[in-house]
């Protein structure tokens, strides 16, 4: 394999990785709430904000980086409780337009509040000494921190898979969100699990929001390209189907990273062509699926 | 006079999935006669119902309406040659009043058979269509209902409204899916008179799925038996009801012992 | 919020937009008319931009509020209007002005055709919705592509059409003369596209939006109707953008944001989607809203989203379906015609 060649794969990966824990949280809210929250990637960008107010701009160690990861996840995890209880619960048993208008409306106005706070200015994080240099794989220079975000999202991967498929926990949710009355007939405080799932994904995307902030210049508009890219990563995968996400993940990373390494002066374009044909070849995505998998 | 009848179907088979529901079912309709399909539930009628009017696909066999093969044709497409269709719950447009109901199928059939009524620069619907409607909803015994939100009719005249939509793209067939469907005895009967009427006056041909034997005595002439969407016996109404096949399926079910 | 039904009167007016609409009408034009003689020019730019997103706002629902079909890249359809306009004049493009118009109107709907052709067969609303968004910012990297198109800092320095009809010229240079043209081109607009929604071809729309299984067994071509109605939407937007292009003077990327995208969307919720003129009371609404609390950075976001939300977990039929139900309740009375 080229040089070239590996560093297209690492960072399409790494990139796929970055959507993947932003688009997890999203395609579990779907399969659990059938609501495409448009906002998710709003409550990404803040969570990256937060970590950054709170972490500031050199984290002393991985260890303290990740802990502040944790803390904006559980801060954002409360705001999505909030936000539930305000707005997304009154969306369970409405037209699905207005659940859309509705979410697309508070991501722009989690986009204004960011702007407020925090300005329009462009901010950086560095990452964690113990990633911050770069190792030689295959004669290419690949970041350790790259490294670390491929991990981080195999690991959720995994995570929420053997949580999902393995447990009692998985399995309630999986019971609610493939047919909540049944479920409730059941004895399932349905609600409850309901509830749990929100505030679970969003703190999901609080998380990512941590641990991705090194990697972009920090500005209210990065929620925006991220949570479309997740958008894109749920729909091409099949809305509710972890699994599918993942793999579309990966697949738009790749695609992405080759753009800006191959086609740089046209970057950011060839995702759009694969949404094109992935929306043309297989509309209900690669693995349709009622309910979470 | 034609011998050919309106409506044919040959081998119909149907599929969800891997599962075949429809299993190569055969039915004819002659010019202005009625047929009733039974089973018990989960039969099939429902998707025989759905292959024959286009509403969803065929995995194999043929559908042949007024000579023409209608296999690959969308549902508007069947819906304008001729073949008019009521659901089980009745669907209407539910905002629009009752005469914008029949005024907006009325315009359509225009538009299918390239008619205009009225001049191009009009948004309002032309007088005549007005007419027309005000006309049709009189003879379904809606007309008071004319400024009426469909949502708020009751159950009974929302069915009459819908037969108002079907007949008015002045078809040669309808299609009724249990036309009298939770209904009190009463308005089934008025019902039964209304679709009698229809087929006297317009000369339409009728095929209907049906649970009431009382009902498909009064109306049809021919009777489908399906059962696990394969055809059990099919004939006249006598032949089908002395069928020891028949007895055997529905064995047991108060229902089916009919007067008579 | 209980299960509702997006609700739509066929081809009527409401009680009392019955009877006061000639008035409001009348009271409106006049103001418009004499606008320029009322207003400072500060003023009179903020009443020629309420105009251009009320056409926006109205080719939006149109499609929504008529058809049933959200679409969250609106702005995508204006900025092609914008920028084509806005490039014909800087370069000279040696057209008459009103081709210019034409073209952007027609390159609207040809891409909408593009896209509904392809998309609207097989795309439910969520699919429609991720797709609007995505071609949107993949139309703000094209641009950003494009040298020519200003990439970041816009597309500017261009001066305002003179219109020349071989026996007379409309120098439309000055605001004000630019600012008339905008009224009789707004109205011209508003015109047709009412026509539109209380024709036959409207009540076809709203069949679909109703009940699209039934409207096919009416013999209604669901598909193409919608294509149709998408196509008439993406064009309107499209003019709107390329109307706006002389009276900003500057066309950027901010015309491709969510933001921008959104502005239609609220409009219309804010007025009452269910009424032809609610997106023209969105629209003023708004305006009125946004002119009392200037933005400083983030404010315009807040607002918009904020109040978007707020309509819909409150009172979803917005500002003219509130004043239907309370005129109702007071006067007692039911029925639509």
């Amino acid at each position: 394999m080229t040089s070239q060649a590996v560093f297209v794969l690492f960072n399409g990966l790494a990139s796929g990785m970055a959507f993947f824990l932003v688009a997890a949280g999203l395609t579990w809210v779907f399969g659990i709430l059938k609501i495409l929250n448009l906002a998710h990637g709003a409550f990404f960008m803040l969570g990256a904000y937060v970590a950054y107010t709170v972490g500031g701009v050199w984290p002393a160690s991985i260890w303290s980086f990740i802990g502040v990861a944790l803390v904006a996840a559980a801060a954002i995890g409360a705001l999505g409780y909030l936000t539930d209880q305000l707005v997304l619960k009154r969306l369970r048993n409405v037209d699905y337009h207005y659940a859309l208008i509705a979410t697309f409306g508070l991501m722009l106005f989690c986009e204004g509040v960011a702007k407020s706070i925090w300005g329009t200015d462009y901010f950086a994080v560095m990452p964690p000494p113990e990633v911050d240099h770069a190792i030689n794989v295959g004669g290419s220079y690949i970041s350790l921190y790259t490294l670390f975000v491929i991990a981080t999202g195999i690991v959720t991967f995994v995570a929420l898979e053997v949580i999902m498929h393995w447990t009692w926990a998985g399995k309630i949710m999986r019971a609610v969100s493939n047919d909540p009355w049944m479920a409730g007939t059941l004895g399932i405080n349905v609600t409850a699990v309901l509830m749990f799932s929100v505030v679970a994904s969003f703190a999901l995307a609080g998380f990512a929001g941590g641990v991705l902030v090194p990697n972009q210049a920090l500005s209210p508009h990065v929620g925006a390209s991220f949570v479309l890219y997740a958008f894109m990563a749920v729909v091409i995968g099949g809305l509710g189907s972890i699994r599918g996400t993942f793999v579309a993940c990966i697949l738009l990373g790749l695609v992405e990273s080759a753009n800006a390494t191959f086609m740089a002066q046209y970057g950011g374009i060839a995702i759009f062509v694969m949404l094109a044909i992935f929306l043309v070849w297989k509309p209900n995505g690669l693995f349709p699926a009622q309910g979470t998998t | 006079m034609s011998t050919e009848p309106l409506l044919k179907a040959t081998g119909l088979r149907v599929s969800y999935g891997s599962f075949e529901v429809i299993k190569g079912v055969d039915l004819s309709v002659r010019d202005g006669a009625a047929l009733a399909v039974i089973g018990p539930n989960g039969a099939g009628k429902s998707t025989l119902f759905k292959a024959l009017t286009g509403e969803i696909a065929t995995h194999g066999g043929k559908v042949m309406f007024r000579g023409r093969d209608v296999t690959q044709m969308p549902a508007h497409l069947r819906t304008a040659e001729g073949m008019g269709r009521t659901f089980q719950v009745s669907r209407v447009f539910q905002e629009l009043t009752a005469l914008s109901n029949v005024i907006v199928a009325l315009e359509s059939r225009m538009r299918c058979k390239g008619e205009r009524r009225g001049s191009w620069w009009r948004a309002a619907p032309a007088p005549s269509v007005v007419g027309e409607a005000e006309e049709l909803l009189a003879q379904l015994g809606i007309a008071h209902l004319r400024d009426e939100t469909a949502a708020a009719i009751s159950h009974g005249d929302r069915k009459r409204l819908e037969l108002a939509l079907a007949l008015a793209l002045e078809p040669k067939i309808l299609m009724l899916d249990e036309p009298t469907a939770g209904m009190a005895p009463a308005d089934r009967m008025k019902i039964v008179d209304l679709i009698l009427a229809i087929r006297r006056e317009k000369g339409v041909a009728v095929v209907m799925t049906e649970h009431d034997m009382d009902v498909i005595f009064m109306i049809s002439d021919q009777v489908l038996v399906l059962n696990y969407g394969e055809v059990i016996a099919s004939g006249s109404v006598e032949e089908v009801r002395s069928s020891p096949i028949v007895r055997e399926v529905y064995l047991g079910k108060d229902m089916y012992h009919a007067a008579g | 919020m209980t299960q509702t039904n997006i609700a739509v009167a066929a081809g009527s007016h409401s009680n009392i937009s019955a009877k006061l609409l000639p008035l409001i009408l009348i009271a409106a034009l006049i103001f418009l008319f004499l606008a320029p003689h009322l207003l400072n020019p500060g003023l009179l730019f903020i009443v020629g931009m309420t105009l251009i997103q009320s056409i926006f706002a109205l080719s939006w629902n149109l499609l929504f509020g008529f058809t049933g079909l959200a679409s969250f890249g609106h702005a995508g359809f204006y900025a092609i209007g914008a920028y084509f306009t806005a490039a014909a004049l800087r370069y000279d493009f040696n057209l008459p002005f009103l081709a210019v118009l034409a073209i952007a109107g027609i390159l609207g709907a040809m891409i909408a055709l593009a896209i509904g052709v392809v998309a609207l067969k097989r795309l439910t609303g969520i699919f429609l919705a991720v797709l609007t968004v995505a071609l949107t910012e993949a139309l703000a990297k094209i641009i950003g592509f494009i040298p020519a198109l200003g990439e970041q800092d816009g597309l500017g320095n261009f001066a305002r059409p003179v219109m020349n009809f071989g026996l007379f010229t409309l120098d439309l240079t000055h605001s004000n003369d630019y600012y008339r043209f905008l009224v009789i081109a707004s109205l011209l607009i508003i015109g047709a596209l009412w026509w539109v929604v209380h024709s036959p071809l409207g009540r076809s729309f709203r069949a679909i939006r109703e009940d699209a299984d039934r409207a096919r067994f009416v013999g209604i071509d669901v598909a193409r109707y919608r294509v149709i109605s998408f196509m008439i939407s993406g064009g309107t937007a499209a003019l709107a953008g390329a109307l706006s292009a002389p009276w900003t003077r500057i066309v950027t990327l901010d015309q491709v944001n969510w933001l921008a995208s959104t502005q239609p969307i609220l409009n219309s919720l804010l007025g009452g989607f269910t009424s032809f003129w609610g997106p023209i009371v969105g629209a003023i609404s708004f305006s009125t809203i946004n002119y009392w609390t200037r933005s400083f950075p983030g404010l315009s976001e807040i607002m918009v989203g904020g109040i978007l939300v707020v309509v819909i977990l409150v009172a979803p039929t917005g500002i003219l379906g509130l004043t239907e139900k309370l005129y109702q309740r007071v006067v007692g009375k039911r029925g639509r015609a």
